[in-house]
């Protein structure tokens, strides 16, 4: 069967950079950039983070640049080759997940709250 | 610190609204959501309508409709459509409060359309709107009154203190953090639990978070038997898997196609031969798979549509008419381009189509304030049961989140403004980290997505469109196994903690299968049919006594089921 090649900008790793990561796959045509993306997360590359909601080009979450351009993951068929990135490296949460927030909106600060918390480093 | 008084979860229409309620009366509010704030959760995949009485229509909202249909008609076609198994007092607040709730949407700026005339309505009562409309409108009040949010929260647990809500656990996506917020009051906006089958036409996210946790902290889930299937969902490519442009285009508000096996039988003649296509959904649904399981499906398991019958110009003037919004004439819809689809259509192409989870009828057991039965802890738009009983309505989802989603921002707020700050138990709060970090704790046993798949083709099979006592048996046999594994053996390969997908899905597993073993033995008791709860081995709806609701609660952390009356105040099905 043939095999579909794509490239997914992963990071930030721990020095902040990104790289390019290589999939190989089967030949998903006719599924979605996100399916495919939902696909190597789950069989490939349990790491791989990715953003999915509505499926059909509605609520805009999923948005990455797709080959250069910002298009709507869920509504753009996959092809081999794709290049994914995510769309704006300074909003960049990890792979291809932005920090999308509405700048309008104010966020509720879960370091300042009153919380308990288990944080990363204090896990056993 | 302040202590949050009213911490709603979800941030579709209802979570919005109810936080906006809960701040414009004073309340310190605060909306964590699993999504986005106006980019996920079921609001945002409507393209379609919201159901107001023909008489409000023209007076409260100036649209083109019939004067003479008034409250107490669409209370009856509600019930009607419901199968007598709605909560009356939900039904009635529901069908009195949207118009003049929609009003103050359209002075938010929400455009609307006049309404269109859908299944189980006597009349045109659908009044169009976009749901991401709705959101950015509701969005302004957050704003002015700056309701703080926090996105891709994933709330995982209710805290309680001696029965009493206390506030809320989860995980913290994008920084990874698990955290206890406290709280006084706590509003469930969470959305169904369509994901537990395979096909969709719901977002991702809905995985019955609210109804799992809701029910683990001593509420009530009310008719959880009662899911709704839309019919003719696209099959392929995998890109429209779920997609119900035939559905817009056919029976539901288009022009009027015909279902048909793959021997050309219009096969709704056998199930209602007077409204044929334009049955109720659980009608249609349910036909559709009778076909596909008795072998006069497609080659895809589903059924065909056609328009052959209609000339081609019929079917481009439903775009002349359709909600300029949603169909601007160019077969445009939601994000695809349908217009090779339609160009086969009109060339006399029948599609093959399937019925998908669409919506969930059952829910949290709620009272007309959306109060459940702990105190603090409220619950509105579809994580709520009991307003459309056993099958809902076009557009009265829509109506169902306005109201629900202000009576509970409302009530949540008055609560607060009474109760005191329950604490966080320190042993819960650790059993709960313990929990939420067991699969990264382990290096090996089953994936996440593995019991995901598994538990959708458990209840794709067993628990779909037709039941039977047996299948229903196989299905809690299922959960049971997969639960063992989950406990036991569930695993995550990335130890990473910032927005870890495979954490939260590992998570979802606990979720769907809360909800699925309620659906499932909801379904198993439920020993009649009724809406779109069908039973193969009881093919009737039982009328010889009243309609009861099923409830399910957790009494030492194993699902109990009983039934109770149904309550009606105003209508009685005919005996």
């Amino acid at each position: 069967m043939k095999k579909m090649r794509i490239t997914v900008v992963r990071g930030p790793g721990t020095d902040g950079a990104t790289w390019h990561r290589d999939y190989v796959v089967p030949d998903l045509r006719g599924a979605s950039v996100s399916n495919v993306l939902q696909y190597i997360s789950r069989h490939v590359d349990g790491d791989l983070a990715y953003y999915l909601s509505c499926r059909r080009g509605m609520c805009a979450a999923c948005v990455v640049r797709i080959n250069g351009r910002n298009e709507k993951a869920c509504v753009v068929e996959i092809q081999d080759g794709m290049i994914i990135e995510p769309t704006n490296l300074r909003l960049l949460i990890k792979d291809s997940v932005v920090h999308l927030g509405m700048p309008t909106e104010s966020e509720f600060d879960i370091g300042r709250a009153d919380l308990l918390k288990r944080a990363p480093a204090q896990s056993s | 610190m302040t202590d949050i008084d009213v911490l709603v979860i979800g941030s579709g229409a209802a979570g919005m609204l109810a936080a906006v309620e809960a701040a414009r009366a004073g309340r310190k509010t605060v909306l964590l959501t699993k999504g986005q704030v106006g980019r996920s959760g079921a609001t945002a995949t409507i393209t379609g309508d919201c159901s107001v009485a023909g008489r409000t229509c023209v007076d409260v909202l100036g649209l083109k409709a019939d004067r003479d249909d008034t409250e107490d008609e669409f209370f009856e076609d509600t019930i009607a459509g419901g199968k007598y198994l709605n909560d009356q007092k939900l039904a009635e607040a529901m069908v009195n409060e949207v118009g003049p709730l929609l009003k103050s949407m359209q002075e938010l700026g929400l455009k609307l359309g006049d309404p269109i005339h859908s299944p189980g309505h006597r009349t045109a009562r659908g009044v169009w709107y976009s749901g991401m409309e709705l959101m950015q409108a509701i969005r302004k009040p957050m704003i002015k009154l700056d309701i703080k949010v926090r996105e891709e929260f994933f709330a995982t647990h209710l805290l309680t203190d001696d029965g009493v809500v206390a506030g809320v656990a989860g995980i913290d996506q994008r920084s990874g953090v698990l955290a206890a917020i406290r709280a006084k009051a706590v509003v469930l906006a969470t959305g169904g639990g369509m994901m537990i089958y395979p096909v969709q036409t719901a977002p991702e996210e809905l995985t019955g978070d609210g109804q799992s946790m809701a029910l683990r902290a001593g509420a009530e889930l009310i008719d959880m038997e009662m899911v709704q299937f839309l019919p003719c969902t696209l099959m392929e490519p995998d890109i429209w898997r779920g997609i119900q442009f035939p559905w817009v285009l056919g029976p539901q508000s288009g022009v009027r196609a015909w279902l048909l096996n793959r021997f050309g039988e219009r096969f709704m003649a056998k199930w209602d031969p007077v409204n044929m296509e334009f049955a109720t959904r659980d009608v249609i649904s349910i036909a559709c798979m009778k076909e596909v399981v008795e072998n006069r499906g497609g080659p895809n398991g589903g059924v065909f549509l056609s328009w052959a019958h209609l000339p081609g110009n019929i079917i481009d003037f439903a775009a002349k008419w359709y909600f300029r919004t949603h169909l601007r004439g160019n077969w445009i819809w939601e994000g695809f381009d349908f217009a090779d689809l339609v160009r086969r259509i009109k060339g006399g192409e029948a599609v093959e189509v399937m019925p998908a989870s669409h919506f969930f009828m059952g829910g949290i057991a709620v009272d007309e304030r959306c109060a459940s039965r702990v105190p603090g802890l409220y619950a509105c738009g579809e994580v709520a049961g009991g307003v459309h009983g056993a099958n809902r309505l076009s557009g009265n989802a829509s109506s169902q989140i306005l109201v629900q989603g202000t009576a509970a921002g409302r009530a949540a707020a008055e609560y607060a403004r009474r109760a005191r700050a329950a604490e966080i138990r320190r042993g819960q709060w650790n059993d709960i980290c313990d929990e939420l970090e067991a699969p990264l704790g382990r290096n090996a046993g089953v994936l996440p997505y593995e019991i995901k798949e598994e538990l959708q083709r458990l209840a794709n099979i067993n628990v779909g469109m037709l039941r039977t006592e047996q299948s229903l048996r196989q299905a809690l046999d299922g959960v049971r196994r997969l639960r063992e594994d989950t406990s036991s053996r569930l695993y995550c390969r990335s130890k990473e903690r910032l927005y870890n997908k495979e954490w939260a899905d590992a998570v979802e597993c606990r979720t769907m299968l809360d909800t699925l073993e309620a659906v499932a033995l909801s379904a198993l008791k439920r020993c009649e049919s009724r809406g779109a709860h069908y039973r193969e081995d009881f093919p009737k709806q039982d009328d010889a006594t009243p309609p009861r609701n099923g409830v399910i609660n957790f009494p030492g952390g194993e699902m109990k089921y009983a039934t109770r009356a149904v309550r009606m105040h105003r209508l009685l099905p005919a005996q």
